[in-house]
């Protein structure tokens, strides 16, 4: 049976390897950029959704990793837990830090999670607080967005019918969006861009873009995360690293399928934007929809203005992603081995190894050592 | 299926081709795309959607006749008139038709001509109000 304890530890284990994995990706990132590659957003945003992939299953690397361990692939005296690795360089002498500080840090998740789960301190009492009032208002606000699509939806035209995907058209977005229940896909047309036959074509084809990529059900994923990882800085920079990317990676690849101009196809960006500056902000809650363009001014968002640039400048470049699908093994392949590997070190420890056991009596030997001192410079003060 | 919301009002698009009709009594798409400026440049199956729009949403009706759909306004352009001043009147004069007449007035550069055909209006429907 699933234990709330070990409900909590998965859930500190998935927002420490988010913002690990993050930071490699950070980093493979900047490989790319370096390598005269910034250009290859496909490249980049697939990567990106697979190592999401990678910690999404993360449990299954551990369940691998300890069904390799039963069966004696992996020897027993193999050290994959990092407070023992930490530990057993501390031993070695690798660094230098007081016995009874070491032991202090590497209790600190330990004691983190009994508070919590305990209650037994206000502190406890507060994060657990925090934390519960902020999964309910994310998932208000998640409720609130659906009830408010399933509105616009609802009181939009069908145009078209292909299958179980519907375009429709609306009066009261200014932005052309994609989104997708559990049955049907929707791409949603300002009612006013039937006036414009090259706008039309073009924002019909970016949104087909998108749900060839499956941005939509990206989008809907990470939405659906929100409540949960709402307090980590990181979830946010993923996602708006996934927005960026997949806008970009849209438009290149819209331009050369469909061999639009380049300048046209920016004058239909700045024409959408121009609409829905006129209209106002039509969507101030996040939505899990894919649109032409942002309006979020969320914090962690950069301005929709700077973006917009970006895209105009990119698109105006025109440097073609050419199909590297040897770029993109050779950045997967390390990336899910790192995220293995750090799942698997990153897991609580399930007995204390030789090592700890060594550190624990040589700080109950400081310890005794430190008592006897006093008790013996207080016989020598008599 | 669902029933949708009642829209009382019409869209920039929607008004333009509302006009064209009223002005033409009934027409088909080509009719209607025939009237508009040569600059709208704008393709036949999107006039014709805007058309079918324009009929779910209970503004106009049509008939087939062979295989060309002919449509006619259900509303007239008085009483859409009526309709759109009313929300003015109440959304931005706090629903006292005075002050827009008052900002008409004052800001509209009326001739001579036109404010004596609006006075005499107002002088006409006193009367009328007095007897």
């Amino acid at each position: 049976m699933i234990t709330i304890d070990a409900i909590l530890d998965a859930y500190i284990n998935a927002n420490i390897l988010l913002i690990l994995v993050f930071g490699l990706w950070w980093c493979a990132r900047l490989l790319l950029q370096a390598s005269g590659l910034a250009h290859t957003y496909t490249i980049q945003l697939r990567l990106l959704n697979g190592v999401f992939l990678a910690v999404a299953i993360s449990p299954l690397f551990v369940l691998i990793y300890k069904l390799l361990a039963d069966y004696g692939v992996v020897s027993p005296g193999f050290n994959t837990n990092f407070s023992d690795i930490v530990v057993a360089q501390y031993l070695q002498g690798n660094f230098e830090m007081k016995p009874a500080q070491l032991e202090e840090l590497l209790g600190l998740r330990g004691r983190f999670t009994s508070e919590l789960l305990g209650l037994s301190s206000s502190f406890g009492i507060v994060v657990l607080g925090v934390i519960a009032t902020g999964i309910t208002i994310y998932t208000a606000r998640l409720i609130l967005s659906i009830v408010v699509l399933r509105k616009i939806i609802r009181q939009s035209h069908v145009w078209r019918r292909f299958g179980n995907l519907r375009l429709l058209l609306s009066d009261t977005t200014s932005v052309p969006f994609s989104t997708r229940t559990l049955t049907r896909r929707y791409v949603v047309i300002p009612s006013n861009m039937l006036t414009d036959e090259h706008d039309l074509r073009m924002a019909i084809g970016h949104e087909f873009q998108h749900m060839r990529q499956f941005d939509l059900e990206w989008e809907i994923v990470l939405e659906i995360l929100k409540p949960i990882f709402f307090w980590n800085p990181v979830y946010y920079l993923w996602k708006q690293q996934v927005e960026e990317l997949r806008e970009l990676s849209c438009d290149q690849q819209v331009l050369a399928r469909k061999g639009y101009d380049a300048k046209a196809y920016c004058a239909c960006l700045l024409h959408v934007c121009q609409n829905s500056m006129n209209k106002g902000k039509l969507f101030s809650i996040p939505m899990p929809k894919v649109a032409l363009i942002s309006m979020d001014h969320s914090f962690f968002n950069r301005s929709s203005a700077v973006f917009l640039r970006k895209r105009v400048s990119s698109l105006l470049d025109d440097q073609k992603e050419t199909n590297r699908r040897s770029v993109f093994v050779a950045l997967m392949v390390p990336l899910i081995a790192f995220v293995a590997f750090s799942t698997v070190i990153i897991q609580k420890p399930d007995d204390w190894s030789q090592d700890r056991i060594m550190l624990a009596t040589i700080v109950n030997l400081d310890r005794l050592a430190e008592r006897n001192s006093v008790v013996a410079s207080l016989a020598f003060n008599r | 299926m669902r029933q949708k919301k009642k829209i009382e009002f019409l869209t920039e698009v929607e008004l333009e081709f509302m006009t064209r009709l009223w002005e033409l009594g009934e027409g088909s798409v080509r009719d209607v795309l025939a009237k508009l400026a040569p600059e709208r440049n704008l393709a036949y199956t999107s006039a014709a959607t805007i058309l079918r729009i324009l009929e779910q949403k209970k503004f106009v009706e049509s008939t087939r006749i062979g295989k060309t759909f002919i449509y006619r306004a259900l509303l007239s352009k008085d009483t859409y008139q009526t309709r759109s001043l009313k929300d003015l009147s109440e959304k931005l004069f706090d629903n006292t038709p005075a002050s827009l007449v008052a900002r008409l007035v004052d800001d509209y550069d009326l001739s001579k001509d036109a404010l004596g055909e609006i006075r005499a209006l107002l002088d006409r429907r006193l009367e009328d109000d007095h007897d």
